[in-house]
């Protein structure tokens, strides 16, 4: 069985209230989730509250979703409007700096693996985190522009760029 | 390249052990916290009630605003006779200009464009659908891009005292003159401190001997400008143009919305807005809306020697890139549109 039956199984059982197929619902789920959010904010405190409500509004919708429903794809995009309704919410509070804005993507332990260091070799840092968020947590350009405060055509013009580069050096991607 | 593939790679490449087990405390509070019920708003009688004038009087107002504000189509224009004396332009009459070409763009009976957006039925595929739409406004986002707004209207002060009409501008087109006749009545409130300038703008624009009535306002502060016209097309259906410019010390902000209504339904939208900093490149916004359907783009020019521009687009909740070239061909100019990614490639006439 494929992680999309499983998941379907596991939201059935959900849906039926057994309540103890969500620990490997959790688990299977819970990177696309994480990351969704935690490519904004590099914050492992804010990523995981974020992560908390983003798995309590499911619970407390998951008796209306479809059985066919693509599950990664709802998930992610409930965390991706937390991260950026929280941004829109803190930005303006004085005593609450993001520190991560104009932060370095390259030095981050979370996000780290061997297909990633190939990508950071290739890319430039802000090619890299366009890509990052475009990528990884499935953010639209309009969304990275307000997130990190760059014009889209900017980011247009990077993540075309980023791409580009990948596409000949990183390979197996056509 | 295949986004969602390499997704799924860096995804699975990502230590799951990074990522800390949080279900049991999400269990927690999901049993401790679950929401109350709430009683919809339709079935609360108390708000029923009282809502239920103020949507009558919404229905009234709807129902009688537009026949309080139906115009006579019929009106030919008097002939004009005496002299016409040049008035100097104080700027923002480029910008009228402006407003009314790209208003006559889409009225235009020539391309028929109007008709066309109506009478849209869905073709072949969403793609080519959606640039089609977006096609009639490319040329103005080029426009845009390269800075060159200046629409050079010549304007009159009508003096003929038989004259309806106090102003005329005349807009040359590519060889096609747009008329514009109109008054403009200072309606600024004389009990205003600040510099804020109010007009009321009446007349009337005639293209290809087409009369359409105009009616609307502009208002003017030191750095800010709007301007509203509502250009009837027949007896049921108009144009609403609002069109605002700001321009602070190192920012410019302009933007031109255009949306068609029809029996006071709004049928049709389209935004072209623009903002320019210093240092920062130019990125036209073209915003479309039609049947409940919208997409979005971002033009601007590529820095790929091989291609003119480049836009990103959101349509139909997918997003993408694609490269634009200019096409010369035999006296016709021409459009490319590229999507690399889905192998689409469209070429529709240049405006």
């Amino acid at each position: 069985m494929d992680d999309k039956e499983l998941l379907s199984k596991l939201l059935i059982r959900l849906q039926n209230d057994d309540m103890s197929a969500f620990d490997d619902f959790y688990n299977l789920t819970k990177k696309a989730v994480y990351y969704a959010i935690y490519v904004v904010f590099r914050d492992d405190h804010i990523s995981q509250d974020l992560v908390q409500e983003t798995y309590i509004d499911f619970l407390n919708y998951r008796h209306k979703l479809k059985k066919d429903v693509d599950i990664i794809a709802f998930l992610v995009t409930s965390a991706k409007n937390k991260a950026i309704n929280f941004y829109k919410r803190r930005r303006h509070e004085k005593e609450y700096t993001f520190k991560y804005i104009n932060d370095s993507y390259s030095n981050d332990e979370k996000i780290e693996s061997d297909l990633i260091d190939k990508i950071k070799d290739i890319l430039d840092e802000k090619e890299f985190m366009v890509f990052i968020l475009k990528v990884l947590g499935d953010y639209t350009f309009k969304e990275i522009s307000l997130l990190k405060n760059i014009p889209v055509g900017t980011l247009t013009w990077l993540y075309s760029q980023a791409k580009d580069k990948l596409q000949i050096k990183l390979g197996g991607y056509q | 390249m295949n986004e969602e593939k390499l997704r799924q790679d860096i995804l699975s490449s990502l230590d799951s052990n990074k990522v800390e087990n949080l279900s049991a405390q999400i269990l927690n509070t999901y049993k401790t916290s679950k929401p109350e019920k709430k009683t919809p708003w339709y079935k609360n009688k108390a708000l029923y009630f009282i809502g239920s004038p103020i949507l009558a009087g919404g229905v009234a107002l709807a129902i009688v605003l537009p026949l309080t504000m139906h115009g006579n189509n019929s009106n030919i224009l008097p002939p004009i006779s005496g002299d016409y004396v040049p008035v100097a332009i104080q700027g923002e009459e480029n910008e009228i200009a402006f407003s009314v070409l790209s208003a006559f763009n889409i009225v235009s009976n020539d391309n028929n464009k109007i008709s066309s957006l109506l009478k849209r039925r869905i073709s072949e595929n969403d793609f080519k659908e959606n640039i089609n739409l977006l096609n009639p406004y490319m040329s103005t986002s080029e426009t845009m891009l390269k800075n060159n707004l200046d629409v050079k209207p010549t304007i009159y002060q009508i003096t003929d005292p038989t004259s309806k009409w106090e102003y005329q501008m005349s807009i040359d087109d590519h060889g096609t003159i747009i008329e514009f006749y109109y008054n403009q009545t200072d309606i600024t409130d004389v009990d205003e401190d600040d510099d804020e300038k109010e007009y009321r703008l009446d007349g009337q624009f005639i293209v290809n001997s087409t009369v359409y009535h105009v009616s609307g306002g502009k208002e003017l502060e030191d750095d800010e400008y709007e301007l509203t016209l509502k250009v009837e097309l027949n007896s049921n259906s108009y144009l609403l143009i609002e069109q605002e410019v700001e321009t602070e010390q190192d920012e410019h902000e302009e933007s031109y919305l255009y949306s068609l209504y029809e029996n006071n339904r709004q049928q049709f939208l389209v935004e072209l807005s623009f903002e320019q900093e210093q240092n920062e490149e130019k990125v036209v916004e073209v915003k479309i809306e039609q049947n409940r359907k919208k997409s979005e783009y971002c033009i601007m020019f590529s820095r790929d020697p091989n291609h003119d521009f480049i836009m990103s687009y959101e349509m139909d909740d997918e997003e993408g890139l694609i490269d634009i070239d200019v096409i010369e061909q035999s006296n016709e100019s021409y459009y490319q549109y590229i999507e690399k990614n889905l192998g689409y490639t469209i070429q529709l006439k240049r405006n």
